[in-house]
Order: C-alpha cells, then structure tokens, then sequence
C-alpha cells in the first residue's frame, strides 16, 4: 500500500500569509521606487 | 455550504514552487499585453503609410480582446491560471506607481469632487439593485452581492461581503461573472458614448471610474480615452474602493439582525480589515512626489514601471472573463445586472454632466 494521506497537508507559511495582496504591492512599489532612486533599476521604454 | 470560495486541493509544494507556478501565467499575460502594442502600433505605421486616417485603438481593447476570445473560445489551460490570477496584483501595483503622477493638490481637489458623486453612486446604485432583486424575486443574498458589487468595486467587494453575509459560493461566482461581463460590454460602449454627447477627458474619466465596477475595467475604460483619463479614472474608482468597508459592515450587520451572519463585534477593527490597504501606497508615493523626493527622470520612470504593470492587468481582465459562468444562473440575475448596470451607468452620466462645468478642462 501507498503511504498517501487523504488529505494532503497545506504548507503552512505563516509569516508570507499573513500579508495581503495589497501589502504585496505595496512592498513592491516601494521596492521599484527605491531601485529607480538609487539608480539601479534600468530604464524599461514604454 | 462552505464559508470560501472553491479552493484547489493543497499540495505540498515549496515557496520556489509556487513562483515557478506563476510564470507560465504571468508569460502569456506580457504576450498578450505585447501583442497588443504591436497591433495598435502596427494600425498607427499603416495608416502613416498609406496616408490613412485610421482610428486610433489603444493597445487596452487588443489586449482585452485577445485576451476574451483566447478564455471564451479555447479556453484557458489549467496551467496558466496561478499566473493570470496575478494581474489583481499588477492592477494594485500599477496604481501604486502611479501615485507619482498625482501631485496632493489634485487628490485632494479631484478627489473631493469625486467623493461628492461617489456618495451618490453608492446611494442610487444600492437602492437600485436592491428594488431589481426584489422585482425579479432573487434570492436576497445574490440582491446584496450585485447590490455590493455593482455600488463599489466589483470582485473585491463581492468576496469581502461574501465572507461577512455568509452567501452561497454559486451567488458570489454569479455576481462576480456578472459584472466582469457586464464591465468588458462597457468597455466597448463607454468611448463611443462619451465622444457622442462630447465628454471632456476629466469628465469621461471620472464617469468610467465611477459606473465601471471592475477596478481593471474601470482603469482600462478610461485608458481608451486617454492616459490622462485613465489617471482620472483611478482616482475615482479608488475612492470609491476606500468605501468598501462601510458598505460591507451596513450589510453584515443588516444580516446579523436577521439572525444569518455572524455579529460584528469591533467594528473599527472590521472596518480597518475591508480597507483596501493598496490606496495607502498610492497616497504615501504621491506625498513623496509632491515634497519633490523624484526628479524628473525618476517620476517618469516609475510612470513607465506603472504603465508595464497595466499593461499585465489588461492582458488579465480579458483572460478572466468567462461569460459561460453566467449560463448556470440562468437569466434573471443577469437582467438584473443588466439592467442595474445600464441604470447607474445613466445615472452617473448624468451627474458627471450636471458637475463638468466645475471639472478641469
């Protein structure tokens, strides 16, 4: 017999969980800001 | 019944996994989004060519459009789904960049003319599809859902009031269908309209950012105009956002009286809960650009950072609307949608024209 369980057991990663999709992007934004004012991120042309 | 929405069965998966997951996604998002550009680009160098004058269609409505027949005629593969779901979170990003090209001078200015007309939105929009649901016999939960989701921001708030009324997944699924469809129709009609009656772009703008329900809609709409437009739009459509809270706590509590929800107990903590925190990173990078912390280079790299990320959340939107998830409803609560949507639509044209003479040109 197979060692299976039923149910599969969710990967608990609590600390990234408990942030929201909006502190995601927000955390991303400010991260993109930083790196364009420091000058490290090259400039994308639209 | 269950209290969420249909989760996918839980994998052991690793955090490096999961990223991997999203790439397939996010790679036809950019595909999409690029081809986009390159018909709206390629329609532009034809016309020049040839000495056409050919109408300029934004790269938004390809995208969309790719996107629409791609999710309603083959389908979309199970693979690609973790990553097209991103595009609310690119959608949120976008915004945030885009606090840049607001100086508070006009948040506060736009922003209070806004608040103005979302306070009657939100009134009319409520009272409006609630009498709907009523006429037509829905059940009252889906009433409150369409109700909700057609007074603020479509998904969002749909899923928000979702967990606060503890309505049936099949209603929240419907409702959410609903105004994406109904949201993609606008998309096509709101241009035509607004050039027919002869909008300003301010004006046309803050009607997109008021009646569109989808925060991408709503900001794609009002980037067929002009960037300019598109700009208005957001600040409209977010502050509407902002409203959510109050709007879902007046259901829940309206529903925990009647002895079908449970009790809200702190309310400011509810309410601080539902707010979308995203518009916080919008203010906080539009404070920074108006004490001048960008020169000029810098702000019009983070507008193009913001465009980027636009460009995945259009690509998206098209790719999420799936108008045969409406067929198991049948066609009731679609004509209330429909006939909801069409009623605020008119509704706020008309309050957008009453205020244009007050609007920047």
């Amino acid at each position: 017999m197979t060692n299976i369980s039923p149910e599969p057991q969710r990967v608990s990663l609590p600390f990234l969980s408990r942030f929201s999709l909006d502190s995601w992007s927000v955390a991303l934004a400010t991260a993109l800001v930083v790196l364009i004012v420091a000058g490290i991120l090259p400039r994308v042309p639209w | 019944m269950t209290d969420t929405l249909a989760a996918p069965q839980a994998h052991r998966i690793s955090l490096p996994q999961r990223f991997a997951e999203l790439i397939p996604g996010v790679a036809l998002l950019l595909i999409i989004g690029l081809a986009g550009k390159v018909i709206e680009q390629s329609i532009t160098a034809y016309g020049k060519a040839h000495h056409m004058a050919l109408p300029n269609i934004e790269y938004v409505l390809w995208a969309i459009v790719i996107g629409l027949v791609i999710a309603n005629t083959v389908g979309v593969s199970k693979i690609f789904k973790p990553g097209i779901a991103t595009y609310e979170f690119f959608l949120k990003l976008g915004i945030v960049l885009l606090g840049v090209r607001f100086l508070l001078g006009d948040v506060l200015k736009l922003g209070g003319i806004s608040l103005v007309a979302v306070a009657l939105e939100l009134t009319i929009s409520i009272v409006l599809m609630t009498w709907l649901g009523n006429y037509f016999k829905l059940s009252p939960k889906l009433t409150s859902l369409l109700a909700v989701g057609s007074s603020i921001c479509g998904v969002s708030a749909i899923i928000a009031a979702k967990g606060a009324i503890n309505a049936k997944d099949e209603d929240a699924s419907f409702a959410i269908a609903a105004i994406l469809a109904l949201g993609a129709i606008g998309l096509f009609t709101y241009p035509l309209i607004g050039h027919l009656i002869g909008l300003t772009e301010h004006a046309y703008g803050l009607w997109a950012g008021l009646s569109i329900d989808n925060t991408a809609e709503a900001v794609a709409a009002g980037n067929l105009w002009s960037e300019q437009a598109g700009k208005i739009a957001v600040l409209a459509k977010t502050t509407r956002n902002a409203t959510i809270g109050f709007v879902v706590l007046g259901y829940a509590i309206y529903w925990a009286a009647k002895g079908e929800a449970s009790t809200v107990d702190n309310k400011a903590a509810f309410l601080w809960n539902k707010f979308p925190k995203f518009i916080l990173g919008f203010i906080a990078i539009s404070l920074l650009a108006t004490f001048g912390a960008f020169n000029k280079e810098q702000s019009a790299d983070i507008a193009n950072l913001s465009r980027w990320a636009f460009l995945l959340t259009f690509a998206g939107v098209g790719l999420s609307t799936d108008f045969r998830a409406m067929r198991k409803q049948g066609l009731y609560p679609f004509i209330v949608g429909a006939v909801g949507e069409v009623g605020i639509a008119l509704v706020t044209l008309g309050i957008v024209v009453a205020i244009q003479p007050w609007l920047p040109v």
